[in-house]
């Protein structure tokens, strides 16, 4: 018990040090850092590379890092955070998202994707705590975490632009019209992050022994939860988070076995929103007093498309593309089918109802399985077990998100995506049913009566015309009563309530829609792939789905026929250099979102 | 002016309605005892009074004392501390905003909010959300807790294949929506497609009263309704309101500009300091020398013909 | 054009041209066998082979080793003047051993038709959802490193693996723990082949009285075992089994020892990832190994030999030891048989006996199109290198 406690304080120490960057970043910007996890991962990197390929002493390696990772932080703050996070903190978090895939993949280029030893600088095991052997490295992580926590908090209390940093984080507006120069204190804000960050990184490659490029989203997304947990913008509230989720993390993990530690993980991180947002030290938002709030995007007409501009689509989509393009090509374009599918309708969360949900890939997976399970279990022919996935899709997506309509402001985004985890990692515990991390095999084609629809062309055509039906009913819904009180829930809660609109339930029912066709995604993606697991359904996918709508314009159906045609059809397209691949697919996307952040499908307002 | 010494003195009681036309009628709003603390700070205490039926009252006040406070009470935007509120007898203090929208109440905020991603006329027909009937069938089930689901997805599938009955309701709101733009004469009209974000200051409030107004609602509340105009979108504001209140409207509003407040008034309150300091006809209301003090400080010499 | 004539016309357009193609291709809406290339006698182009593998993402490490592998057999077999005549080149494709990408790669594959085999993916999921594709374009997928028993037997006469399967491996791990203990703790992977395994070891383990004290799944991502590893210490058992990857075997073996567990560890795998990492922790560690350095067979000293010469910092290991296998295999295959996606087929199907670093020559069963008797040798962790106990 007892060594389980230390086990947990000791992994608690990794946490705390990488939430407090977050929080800081948090409270000045608004902005969820996404790239602090690779900042992170990077930092352990750094190190290995100073000491043991330069050979340097570490009381010369560790500066360097900081200086490093800490003027990092200021490049990806000054081109990245700062233009995006005043009019939209989404499109910042998405930003923030492709940088950390650039620097996890230049560092992979760079140091090859190995797992490598780092050297004990510190000793590891030299001293006996408990049952356990922990080293001078947990004691000197612990000691920094306390020197850092005390001399940040002296800093942020009295020194003259910590108070700066304080009350920028408490209110920009206000802070500006004090002449407090808050982009400069922004800029300081996420040096400092940032080189914590770095410093972490460091002692977790201490404390793990081993470093390697890609080591910073899963403990860098727990860290996030221990951030919350303690109340994003709150620094104490960070430690005292990171600390209390390692030890609650490691007696569940005692329990229940580390199978099932992001269930536990995730399931803290919606109990937190649904029950107090706003953490153990954080403010509990309160209503918002500005006018034309609301996650309200796409500023910017979207461009109307003609009748003939429609039937120049079909003709393109449902004619030329089937009689001239190849296997390959028409496999990828089943692909751009399928997240357009899921895409459009995403819209009619994020656009109209102003909810930018970050875990769609669970309501995708629920429909993979459904469809996956009716068909190979139960023998249903698949043009049943289609729109069946869509409604299993809906309502269990309802049913598991039902608290957190009620939750306020970003919060809301990040409950998403705790549910999306929880989703996926349910699926992937209830074995019995869905044969969990086994996967499912032989999921049969669509077939009509003897033909079997396994080719290619039939898949596409297939995708194609669940497309069309998809677009036909977004666009009626947009255009009735029901889809303009769904758009006012997006654009004001405060007034869509003065006008008897139940902000909650429309979120709820938005989101329900938007689930159905996720779900039918999920089925068409079942039956193309013949075997799924839950792997499948990562947080890459659901940023993918994400960033697809917010490329074509979150209000903007259509936008997402074009989204899901750009990423994924180029996605394909620069497969043609491997390594750079993904380098030039995050750069695609900051340069998309940095200038044409209503999305490309609109014309400039 | 004994009855606003009254007032003074016992803060507490409910005021009897002393204006004309309404003592025979009960109160569209009745308000007593009505408390909100922030933080230790009494924003409201113990605050009483009516609105009857077709009457028009505003309450005056300098900042901080209470005024949108009172108003965010009585639109369910906070929950009270304490006290009640009644809409035509039935109480509404512990309703949500959209419930108590339903009742009947409908507001306008300080700032002017409007549905910046939608079109003026699509903002004024959301304001008919809580008067549809065929689109929204099983409204009673709204408010219960897995049965809610019942009218929504009734609405999702009437907004997809809609009946004969909706169209015609669909037919008969655009009519309306019509009838509200033409409120304004000119100035909304020609902007009914255009997307609420992109309208100036003084039609996004155009557009916010008649989203509004297209409830039908029993109580209009205004919070500052010509905050930030100049003098002439005052005075067409001015305009408007002496329309309403001819037409029979009940209003409660609260403003800072004296001149529409005694013009289209039939009772002014004054609140100070979360409590209601005097209370009465517009003229009574502004020879009031607690009103005067609280507005402009003490004067120096014993005000003529007052011993106080 | 009025707004009902307008809708109605491209209704109508939409559903004619759907239509008109469905009827047209209604017998290409089935999968049919993809043309088969046709390979000119006599011509010195080279010939094609797919590799669909992780080269970026995290099992992109696996990638690299594979292509080292890959290099030493090209250079012999080209050498040895190609097949017919005709030298021998692989075209890559980065899969990041992704099923969704994997499909996509095999697309690509089957329809250029100057590719005649493939070889991967990584990981069995990667190969089976990619599969059917190949078994309709009549290409040979060899999974080489696909344990998964489903890649075959859910697989038809183009699948093909050297892979040995779990139940086998997992049965040879239980005979060498109950050698040390009768009471073990097993930490597993929870994904499908760890999971799978894992069935596998407690069957095996059950049939020899070896008693599992202590069980957990672990998430691939994690790097903190301490809280399921000190419940294991807490059971007490004689030994210690890990079913996993080289970079999680190497974190659980030291943080193993650091819950101040003493015990003999089974685990890892043969890379330089758990090898370099985990020296101390692991001494002594036995699994069962297809290949080691100091094995005095000819093919295996020509392979390391081979190996150190380009590579002399580093160590060779069982990965790049599957991939020259693999290469040398399908080679041989399309000697036999000829350079064509029928011939490679032929080739698998007909030739007796395969050379092969791991078991020397060797031959498929047909039935499983794995190999037939396969020979495992037990290694044990000395100094940091896995060499042959004895």
């Amino acid at each position: 018990m007892l060594d389980t406690l230390i086990a947990g304080l000791l992994h608690g120490n990794v946490y705390a040090l990488v939430a407090v960057g977050i929080s800081l970043v948090f409270g000045v910007s608004n902005v969820v850092n996404f790239a602090h996890f690779s900042i992170f991962g990077l930092g352990s990197m750094l190190a290995w590379w100073f000491t043991v390929e330069f050979g340097w002493p570490f009381w010369v390696t560790i500066p360097a890092v900081l200086a490093i990772t800490g003027a990092l932080g200021f490049v990806i703050n000054l081109t990245v955070v700062r233009p995006l996070a005043r009019f939209l903190p989404i499109a910042a978090l998405l930003a923030t998202y492709a940088v950390s895939q650039i620097l996890d993949n230049l560092s992979q280029f760079a140091f090859g994707p190995r797992v490598r030893p780092f050297p004990d600088i510190l000793p590891t095991d030299d001293l006996q705590l408990g049952g356990l052997r922990i080293g001078t490295s947990d004691v000197a992580m612990f000691a920094t975490t306390i020197v850092v926590m005390a001399v940040l908090g002296a800093y942020l209390k009295w020194g003259k632009s910590g108070r700066a940093i304080r009350a920028t984080s408490q209110d920009p507006d206000a802070a500006l019209q004090m002449g407090i120069p808050v982009g400069r204190i922004q800029h300081l804000s996420f040096i400092i992050a940032s080189a914590l960050g770095g410093l972490a990184g460091v002692f977790v490659a201490l404390y793990t022994g081993t470093v390697s490029p890609t080591s910073g989203l899963t403990t860098g997304l727990t860290a996030f939860v221990a951030a919350t947990l303690g109340g994003l913008g709150s620094m104490v509230g960070a430690v005292v988070g990171g600390f209390v989720l390692g030890v609650v993390e490691a007696f569940g993990i005692a329990w229940l076995g580390d199978g099932v530690r992001d269930i536990i993980t995730f399931t803290i991180l919606l109990l937190v929103l649904v029950i107090r947002p706003g953490g153990l030290f954080g403010r509990t938002p309160l209503i918002s007093t500005e006018p034309l709030t609301g996650t309200f995007l796409g500023r910017g007409r979207p461009i109307r498309l003609r009748w003939w501009g429609i039937a120049i689509a079909l003709v393109t989509g449902g004619v030329l593309v089937p009689l001239f393009a190849d296997a390959y090509l028409l496999t990828v374009g089943t692909q751009v089918l399928v997240y357009a599918i899921i895409g459009a309708a995403f819209t009619v969360t994020t656009g109209q109802a102003g909810v930018i949900a970050l875990g769609q890939a669970g309501p995708i997976a629920l429909g993979a399985y459904a469809s996956a399970l009716l068909t190979t279990a139960l023998g249903w022919p698949f043009w049943v077990a289609l729109p069946a996935a869509g409604l299993i899709a809906a309502i269990i997506a309802s049913v598991l998100s039902f608290p957190i309509w009620g939750v306020k402001g970003h919060y809301i985004s990040i409950a998403t995506l705790g549910i999306g985890i929880v989703i996926v990692a349910l699926i992937r515990v209830a074995e019995p049913i869905t044969r969990g991390a086994y996967g499912i095999y032989g999921i049969p084609a669509p077939s009509i009566g003897d033909l079997v629809l396994s080719a290619p062309l039939a898949y596409y055509l297939i995708d194609l015309a669940v497309l069309v039906v998809t677009l036909v009913i977004v666009r009626q819904l947009r255009r009735s009563h029901l889809g303009r009180v769904i758009a006012s829930v997006g654009s004001d809660e405060i007034a869509a309530l003065a006008s008897g609109v139940r902000v909650r339930d429309y979120k709820a029912l938005a989101f329900a829609i938007s689930a159905f066709f996720a779900g039918v995604g999920g089925s068409l993606l079942a039956h193309q792939y013949t075997y799924i697991d839950p792997a499948l359904f990562s947080i890459p996918m659901s940023l993918l789905v994400l960033t697809i709508v917010v490329l074509g314009g979150v209000n903007v159906p259509f936008g997402a026929v074009i989204g899901s045609l750009v990423l994924i059809g180029a996605l394909e397209v620069l497969r043609v250099a491997p390594e750079i691949r993904v380098i030039l697919y995050g750069l695609a996307l900051i340069l998309i979102v940095r200038f044409r952040p209503g999305g490309v499908w609109v014309r400039r307002a | 002016m004994s009855e606003i010494r009254n007032a003074r003195r016992a803060p507490q009681e409910p005021t009897a309605a002393i204006a004309p036309g309404a003592a025979d009628a009960a109160p569209v709003l009745d308000v007593r005892d009505l408390e909100r603390r922030f933080a230790g700070l009494r924003a409201v205490d113990g605050v009483s009074f009516t609105v009857g039926r077709g009457e028009v009252v505003s309450i005056i006040g300098p900042n901080g004392s209470g005024k949108t406070t009172t108003l965010n009470l009585v639109t369910g935007v906070i929950p009270p501390h304490g006290g009640e509120i009644r809409l035509e007898g039935r109480r509404i203090d512990r309703l949500d905003p959209a419930s108590i929208a339903e009742a009947g109440v409908a507001r306008t905020f300080q700032n002017g909010r409007v549905f910046g991603a939608l079109t003026v006329a699509d903002n004024i027909e959301v304001g008919m959300h809580a008067t549809l009937r065929a689109a929204r069938p099983f409204r009673r089930l709204s408010r219960a807790f897995l049965l809610r689901w019942i009218p929504l997805l009734a609405e999702l599938w009437l907004a997809l294949v809609p009946t004969r009955a909706v169209r015609r309701e669909r037919a008969a709101a655009a009519d309306r929506v019509e009838a509200e733009l033409g409120r304004f004469g000119q100035r909304l009209g020609p902007r009914r497609d255009d997307f609420a974000y992109t309208l100036s200051y003084a039609n996004r409030r155009r557009t916010e009263i008649a989203r509004a107004l297209a409830l039908g609602p029993t109580l209009l509340v205004l919070d500052e309704p010509t905050a930030g105009m100049n003098q002439s979108e005052t005075a067409e504001v001015l305009e408007q309101l002496l329309e309403l209140k001819a037409a029979g409207q009940t209003m409660l509003l609260v403003e800072h500009k004296l001149d529409l407040v005694m013009t289209v008034s039939d009772r002014v309150i004054v609140m100070d300091g979360g409590r209601i300091i005097a209370e009465g006809r517009p003229e009574d209301v502004r020879r009031d020398p607690a009103v005067v003090e609280a507005y402009l400080g003490r004067r120096r010499e014993p005000y003529a013909g007052e011993g106080i | 054009m009025s707004r009902i004539a307008r809708r109605s016309l491209l209704g109508g357009a939409a559903a004619l041209s759907i239509a008109a193609l469905t009827a047209l291709s209604g017998c290409s809406l089935s999968a049919t066998t993809g043309p088969s290339p046709d390979a000119s006698a006599g011509s010195t182009d080279p010939v094609y082979f797919g590799v669909s593998a992780p080269l970026t993402g995290n099992l992109a490490e696996y990638g690299r080793l594979w292509q080292q592998g890959f290099e030493l057999a090209l250079e012999k077999v080209n050498a040895e003047g190609g097949i017919d005549g005709r030298p021998v080149e692989l075209v890559w494709e980065d899969s990041q051993s992704d099923p969704k990408q994997s499909t996509a790669v095999a697309q690509k594959f089957v329809a250029d038709e100057r590719i005649i085999a493939e070889l991967g993916d990584f990981s069995s999921n990667a190969s089976i959802a990619a599969s059917p594709i190949y078994s309709a374009g009549g290409l040979v997928q060899f999974g080489f490193t696909n344990s998964n028993p489903d890649f075959t037997l859910k697989g038809d006469e183009y699948q093909w693996s050297t892979s040995l399967t779990q139940d086998f491996f997992q049965d040879w791990n239980a005979q060498i723990a109950k050698e040390y203990a009768d009471t073990v703790a097993v930490v597993y992977q929870e994904t499908d082949w760890g999971k799978g395994a894992f069935e596998y070891f407690k069957a095996a383990a059950e049939e020899i009285g070896l008693d599992i004290v202590y069980s957990s799944a672990f998430l691939p991502d994690s790097t903190d075992f301490r809280p399921i590893l000190i419940q294991a210490r807490d059971a007490q058992p004689e030994a210690f089994v890990h079913i996993g990857y080289g970079p999680d075997g190497a974190l659980i073996a030291n943080q193993l020892r650091d819950v101040g567990y003493d015990g003999p560890f089974f685990g890892g795998q043969n890379t330089p990832e758990f090898t370099e990492a985990a020296a101390e922790a692991a001494e002594g560690d036995i699994i069962s190994g297809a290949f080691i350095a100091d094995d005095p067979a000819p093919e295996v000293q020509e392979f390391v030999a081979a190996y150190k010469a380009k590579w002399p910092d580093e160590e060779p290991g069982d990965f790049n030891v599957y991939a020259y296998d693999a290469l040398i295999v399908l080679v041989e295959a399309a000697r036999h048989g000829g350079p064509t996606r029928e011939g490679v087929l032929k080739g698998f199907q007909e030739v007796e006996s395969f050379p092969s670093v791991q078991w020397g020559p060797f031959s498929f069963d047909q039935e499983t199109r794995r190999p037939a008797d396969p020979q495992l040798k037990e290694i044990i962790l000395r100094d940091g290198r896995f060499v042959l106990n004895d």
